[in-house]
Parts: C-alpha cells; structure tokens; sequence
C-alpha cells in the first residue's frame, strides 16, 4: 500500500511516499518556504518523480505536532482535504512519537524534546519495545529547565533527542553523563518515519476519522486578549 | 521600571524621519510593536522605517487587512492585531513564523499580545502631545533585552542628525529625554523636566 506521509509541524517540513517494501520518494525543505507553498508542490514532485499519480495512493498519514501552529494546521488540512478527495484512509500520528522512532535502536530511555519557543519545549519518554517503541508519558509542554529537572530525579540514563535537546543542551548536559544528547540528523520528526510508523496502523485498519482529527495543541491559545485592560492602561 | 527615550516630534515629517532613523539599526528577526491611538502617527512612523529600509511599495495601516508584507533590503511584516480578539487568531495568521522568518517584524498592538513577543524586542509607543498642538507627538521607546538598549542609543543620535538636517522645526527646543516613569495620557509634562540620561 502506497502512504502519503505529510509532516509540518516543525521548521524542518517533509514528504514522503512509501510502502512496506520502502520509501519511494521524499521531500524535505528547512525553514525558507512557507508550508503552504512548499506541500502541495513537494507532493507533486514525490509523485512525478516516483512516476505515480495521486490514484496510485493508498493511505495518507499526517504528523499532528505538537509543534509550530500554523504549520500543524496547514499539514493536518491538506492531509485531511486529499483523503476526503481521494477517498482514502488516513492516520495521525504524533511529532515525537517520529522523533523517538528515529533513535529506537537505543537501550536508554528515550526522550524527544522538540522546541515549542517562548522558552518552552514540547516532549514525551519512550523506550524502544520490538518492531517499534512505546510510549511512557503524556505529551507534554514546559520549561526546558524544569524538564532537566526530571530527567535529573530519574534513576536510568536517558538519550535526549530533537531540536529541542539540541537548543538547549547546555542546561541538558549539566545532568551530568547519565544524558546523551542526539544528533542534529535526528533533530526533526521526518515523513519518512511517518510512512513507516503508520503502516501497522493501516493494515490494522485502525484509522482515523478526518472529520475528527485535529492537530495536538498542548497549549491553550484560546485565550481572549485582554483589550479592556489595554484601553484602561492607555487612558489611565 | 526601564528607562525609556521619549522622542517629542512636532509634525507628521518629523515622526516619519524618527521611523527611518529607527530603520538603520533594525536586521532581519527585529521585532517592534507599536502601540497608539488612531491618529497618533503610527502609520507615518512605519511609513519612514519602511522606506528607510528600501521598500518601494505604498505603506498604508494594517488596521483591516491585518498583514502587510513588504520587500525592502529586507522582508517587513507589518500586522495589526486590534481586529484580532484571541491568541489563536494571532497565531492563526502565521505570527511565530514571522518571527521565525528572516523578515523584521513591526506588530501594531504588540503590547495586547506580550506573551506572544519575543523575550527581546522594542516597544514604541506614540501619544499625542501637547493639547495645543495639532501636530506634536511624544514617541516613546522602551527597549527590552541589552541589545535595545544599544539600538535605542544608537537611533537617538540618528535621529539627533536626521532632524536637525531635514526639519523645518527651528524652535529650538529639547526634543528627547530619557525617563524611568510610566507615561500616559496625562503625564506628559514639559519636554526637559526629566533629567538628561
């Protein structure tokens, strides 16, 4: 089955086409374009160069983030409007479930830490399980210097892993050895993984339902801007 | 509180030559949030940092088409976020990857989304001046993080040079001072009662 693997939520956007016999194409562009000049564009190379059009796709899989906003959004929308025009099954999957996947072969704990800005980062714990990895904590949002804080209280060594470890590595690296920090190769969630990962969802036929899939806001920005209190300041 | 460099300009003119003094200091990442009413010289201010920086095209208020994008010698992103009334429509519009781009970033109404705005950034906010005056405007310049607080220094003595070589204004009178008291509405007080910083 042929998986269309859509992942935006970082600056670093990819993707890919593939199958269980392996990726056939990919794409992957950081910072510079915007995302919504880059996606359908990349789509369209992917599948011209792969020789495929879109009906030769089976499935679409899209990163939900967390991540950046906008980038979340376009990439949940644009996975969302082709299933539903192609009528195709899709799957979403986590940003740094892809993160962790990328560094499974590691024995430590796993932890993907991804920048979230304003001096926050978003990450979850992982270990590796076999064929894969699991999960060992909530997705969650907050200072960096409070996550180095747990990983601090852990007992078992723990391999840090994404652009969020890497900005902030200094305050990381204080823990002391029992850290390992990865790579930039493994900074970003990357749509390969994505195709990858969401296969034995797929042929589970554990899908989700485009009407209800939505990307993974940890943070409340909902939040009304408080105009009175501006108005009050300036006429004070 | 900060200290903050009030700049007094007596005419449309002059606001615009402080915006283009502002200009030379800013690089790509800058963010500046404006602040003040309708009419309090916003638009002008942006229109000099703007052309200042090279961009050719017509600067007109964001206030109803919320972003304007710009090409100068670098990309400006000019928003308005008073028509906005959450953090999610802010963020809607692709504002962290404005900031994230290398475009200088001029947000009108900053202050209304500060949890938003980079840690580093300058606030500029306009009043009008003396009731007397039509055309009089105070800018104030609250620089947040070490390296606004260069750039501030700097766009005062840009501005000094700017101002005594293309303003009419032969008055004479002091026009900047430096302050550490909030400013507002009716505190405005005789430009010169504040020591010289």
């Amino acid at each position: 089955m042929l998986v269309l693997g859509i992942e935006t939520s970082t600056p670093q956007a990819s993707v890919a086409i593939g199958s269980e016999q392996g990726l056939v194409a990919s794409a992957m562009v950081s910072r510079g374009a915007s995302y919504n000049e880059f996606l359908l564009p990349a789509i369209e190379f992917c599948l011209k160069e792969a020789s495929l059009g879109y009906r030769n796709l089976g499935a679409v899989a899209v990163s939900l983030g967390p991540g950046l906003f906008s980038g979340m959004r376009v990439g949940v929308a644009t996975a969302k409007a082709l299933a539903q025009t192609l009528s195709l099954p899709m799957v979403g999957l986590a940003s740094l479930d892809l993160v962790a996947y990328d560094v499974r072969y590691s024995s430590k704990t796993i932890c993907a830490v991804l920048d979230a800005r304003r001096r926050e980062v978003f990450y979850a714990f992982y270990r590796a399980s076999p064929g894969g990895i699991q999960r060992m904590s909530s997705y969650r949002v907050e200072k960096p210097g409070q996550l180095a804080i747990g990983i601090a209280s852990r007992p078992e060594e723990v391999l840090l892993v994404g652009n969020g470890a890497l900005l902030y590595r200094e305050m990381f690296e204080e823990i002391g050895s029992v850290v390992e920090i990865g790579t930039m190769n493994h900074a970003f969630p990357n749509a390969g993984a994505l195709v990858e990962l969401s296969l034995p969802r797929l042929f589970r036929e554990d899908f989700d339902s485009p009407y209800e899939l939505k990307p993974l806001y940890l943070r409340e920005s909902a939040r009304p801007i408080q105009w009175e209190r501006i108005r009050e300041r300036r006429s004070a | 509180m900060q200290r903050a460099l009030v700049v007094t300009t007596r005419s449309a003119e002059e606001t615009r030559i402080v915006g283009a003094a502002l200009a030379a200091m800013l690089l790509p990442g800058d963010v500046v949030s404006l602040s003040g009413d309708l009419g309090a010289g916003k638009t002008v201010f942006v229109q000099g940092l703007a052309g200042a920086l090279g961009v050719e095209h017509r600067v007109t208020s964001p206030s109803f088409t919320i972003v304007h994008q710009y090409n100068g010698r670098y990309p400006v992103v000019h928003l308005d976020v008073y028509r906005l009334d959450s953090f999610q429509e802010v963020l809607d519009l692709g504002f962290e990857e404005f900031l994230d781009s290398s475009a200088i970033v001029v947000v009108e109404w900053g202050e209304a989304i500060g949890p938003l705005l980079p840690r580093k950034h300058l606030a500029v906010d306009l009043w009008r001046g003396d009731p007397d005056s039509e055309d009089e405007r105070l800018l104030v310049f609250r620089p947040h993080g070490p390296e606004w607080v260069r750039k501030v220094q700097s766009m005062r003595g840009t501005a000094e040079t700017l101002l005594s070589a293309f303003s009419e204004d032969d008055s004479g009178q002091p026009r900047f001072r430096v302050t550490t008291e909030p400013i507002s509405r009716d505190h405005r007080g005789p430009i010169g009662d504040v020591q010289e910083g």
